[in-house]
């Protein structure tokens, strides 16, 4: 077989995360920021999209998980165990309770710190400054459904025309410069 | 002599020790040294015959080019990372199989719902049987016949995205 995606084309998308459900969203994007919606994926290439989240203070849980549910961490030191109900961390660090969701679904490879993680940029409130990467925020991908039917080509349903290609490339005029 | 020639192809080792003891011995221009002990020396090292355990070792010593310290020098250390290699590579013949169909696998879930299928409607509808319309006999691989196998259709879906879609009309036609 050839290699393709030699010269890997990377798209931005723009979501909008507010009541939409953490889980369920950041099942979502994780797929995209790998590349596995792309039929040149390659697990040993780095071939994932740039994704764009806004809104990240206004994700939703379900239930009770603002006040029941716990993130833990441990200090290292004797009795370090810190644990903060997702509420808290709204109030602290409104962007970490989506990060944590997309990045426990990233596979832990040796991609991921430098090159995946990096693509991933939540921001809390509606701005964001890559307005030049993603164009207007009218094209923005569809909220997740409750329910995935089968025609649900990761999150990028049908008509979906948000994703931007970096300017001067064509999708079937992949640009000669290297990535 | 027949029987040599035979006997050479069956075991290549033996033929070149017998050839390259006859080059060692057959040194016939000794050079002029001043003493009796340096000439015996001399006429010592020339008539080394190389056993088989060194040409052993040498041969697991150059498989083991590239390793981490000693073990691509000192035979002991070698051999054990060597057979280690060895069995890595037996068991990783049958696993490559596994992974390439693996990413035929992802590549062609991908492409398939571009087009508003998965990968398991898509492989259901590609299996079902269906009679050929125009003249009404079974043909065996199912929606009219297409016996493309996973690696053809995911080489397609990267590389010839038309032909790609082509093949997913025609399976989603003959199954409505």
């Amino acid at each position: 077989m050839s290699f393709p995606g030699r010269h890997v084309q990377r798209a931005w998308h723009l979501i909008d995360a507010s009541s939409q459900t953490v889980g369920r969203l950041a099942a979502t994007i994780a797929p995209i920021l790998k590349g596995k919606h792309k039929p040149t994926y390659r697990p040993n290439a780095d071939c994932g999209d740039f994704v764009v989240v806004i809104n990240a203070d206004k994700v939703h849980f379900s239930g009770k998980k603002w006040t029941d549910k716990l993130y833990r961490h441990h200090t290292g030191y004797p009795g370090g165990l810190k644990s903060r109900r997702a509420l808290d961390v709204l109030q602290r660090k409104p962007e970490s309770i989506l990060r944590k969701a997309v990045l426990g679904m990233l596979s832990r490879n040796n991609l991921r710190h430098k090159y995946i993680e990096p693509r991933l940029k939540i921001y809390a409130g509606s701005d964001h400054p890559h307005v030049g990467q993603v164009g207007d925020s009218s094209k923005m991908m569809e909220p997740v459904p409750r329910k995935k039917e089968a025609n649900y080509h990761f999150g990028l349903v049908n008509g979906y025309a948000g994703a931007t290609l970096p300017k001067g490339t064509h999708p079937m005029n992949p640009s000669t410069s290297d990535e | 002599m027949p029987f040599f020639s035979t006997f050479a192809q069956r075991s290549p080792m033996l033929f070149a020790r017998t050839t390259m003891a006859k080059v060692v011995t057959a040194n016939h221009a000794t050079p002029l040294f001043f003493g009796l002990r340096q000439q015996q020396q001399h006429q010592q090292q020339q008539s080394q015959i190389r056993g088989m355990a060194s040409k052993k070792h040498k041969r697991i010593i150059k498989m083991a080019k590239g390793y981490r310290g000693r073990a691509n020098r000192c035979y002991r250390l070698a051999l054990q990372r060597v057979e280690k290699a060895l069995q890595y590579a037996y068991r990783d013949r049958k696993v490559k199989k596994r992974n390439f169909r693996k990413l035929w696998i992802q590549r062609l879930n991908a492409g398939v719902r571009q087009y508003g299928l998965s990968y398991s409607r898509f492989i259901h509808m590609m299996q079902q049987p269906k009679m050929m319309m125009e003249e009404g006999r079974q043909q065996g691989g199912g929606a009219g016949g297409i016996r493309l196998d996973r690696k053809v259709l995911a080489d397609l879906a990267c590389n010839e995205p038309f032909s790609f879609k082509a093949v997913v009309d025609v399976v989603k036609m003959m199954n409505n």
